[in-house]
């Protein structure tokens, strides 16, 4: 299966000795990568507030009082945000870009002590369809079952009949 | 043109094309782009009417970019796992990572041209392009994009065709295959 079918000496001498970075990045990269993601997922936000209110990185610059390199950096998905940047940013864009997840436990308590309380109060009961038909159904006490159809010649009682009448004498 | 090693193990590897002029080879230059934001952003804003056909109607411009951003990272770590797991076990090699670039190609040609669109990435769009030489040894020479049906339909793609034709010729030349296998 894994037999050479090339000529491995002839391939050598075409490949370099310096390798390619790409599992080095994959390294560096594997730490920060929700990091990275997070500020790339930004940065097209505001690529897309940019494009909508048709403003260039420069004019973005120097509305938030930076260099445009680190304009470009930050639409690249390189940089390392502090709260005071994101408060330029949101006051150069006129948006709301970013914001922060309050984590609180005693809210959370309460909302699901309030939403148990209001199951508990409807209980709503589930009843299946045979349940729900039997309610309608009112059986009679001089209930007994009939044919509907009556079969003169295959009834078996009438020819029990026959059978039990006195033959001859 | 150049061959740079990504990962070797004896006579097994994956390597990729560095093309004359450039500092970086074929797939560092596909981690740059595919990760980056900015240039994502520019791609889908300039071929928006590409993402329009059926299949990719549901996405928004954006959301597209969000996808190729998190796919990248998807496929280039199946790519990574495939290199160190190591080229000798008969269950996981490169030719399930990699397929012919022609579905209806039967018989094995020389050189065949690859390609690989990840292992189970639901409506990837990501494509690597490879030359393969041998069951676990592949030679990537680009990548792309691709939301059209034929690669000829759009010129981003067409240049990739051309690095393969490219790197096929660059092999012959040097006569990497044996004669006998030809």
């Amino acid at each position: 299966m894994s037999r050479p079918n090339y000529n491995k000496k002839e391939f050598k001498k075409l490949v370099s000795k310096t390798p390619s970075g790409f599992m080095k990045r994959q390294e560096t990269t594997r730490e920060d990568r929700k990091n990275k993601m997070r500020s790339a997922k930004l940065a097209l936000s505001i690529l897309a507030i940019l494009d909508f209110k048709k403003m260039s990185q420069v004019a973005l610059a120097k509305k938030m009082d930076v260099t445009p390199q680190q304009v470009s950096k930050i639409l690249k998905g390189q940089s390392n945000f502090t709260f005071e940047t994101i408060d330029k940013l949101e006051k150069a864009l006129g948006y709301t870009v970013v914001s922060v997840n309050i984590i609180d436990f005693e809210r959370e308590a309460r909302k699901a002590e309030f939403v148990m309380k209001d199951m508990t109060e409807r209980t709503i009961q589930v009843k299946t369809t045979k349940q729900r038909a039997a309610e309608h159904i009112t059986i009679k006490d001089n209930f007994h079952y009939r044919s509907i159809f009556e079969f003169n010649q295959f009834n078996s009682l009438s020819i029990a009949n026959d059978n039990l009448r006195p033959t001859g004498s | 043109m150049e061959i740079l090693p990504i990962f070797v193990s004896q006579s097994n590897g994956i390597y990729a094309i560095r093309q004359d002029g450039e500092t970086l080879d074929a797939l560092e230059i596909l981690q740059d782009n595919w990760s980056n934001p900015e240039y994502v952003y520019e791609f889908f804003k300039v071929n928006r009417q590409l993402l329009d056909q059926a299949r990719y109607r549901d996405y928004t411009a954006q959301e597209a970019a969000i996808k190729t951003l998190e796919d990248a990272v998807i496929l280039f770590d199946q790519l990574e796992q495939y290199a160190q797991s190591g080229f000798e076990s008969h269950e996981q090699n490169l030719s399930d990572f990699f397929t012919p670039l022609h579905k209806n190609e039967t018989n094995l040609p020389p050189y065949q041209a690859s390609k690989a669109y990840g292992v189970q990435i639901k409506n990837s769009w990501l494509r690597l392009y490879a030359i393969r030489l041998d069951v676990n040894c592949y030679i990537i020479t680009g990548g792309g994009i691709k939301l059209v049906n034929a690669m000829q339909d759009v010129p981003y793609l067409a240049e990739q065709l051309e690095y393969l034709a490219q790197a096929q010729r660059y092999l012959e030349e040097n006569q990497v295959l044996f004669p006998e296998d030809l």
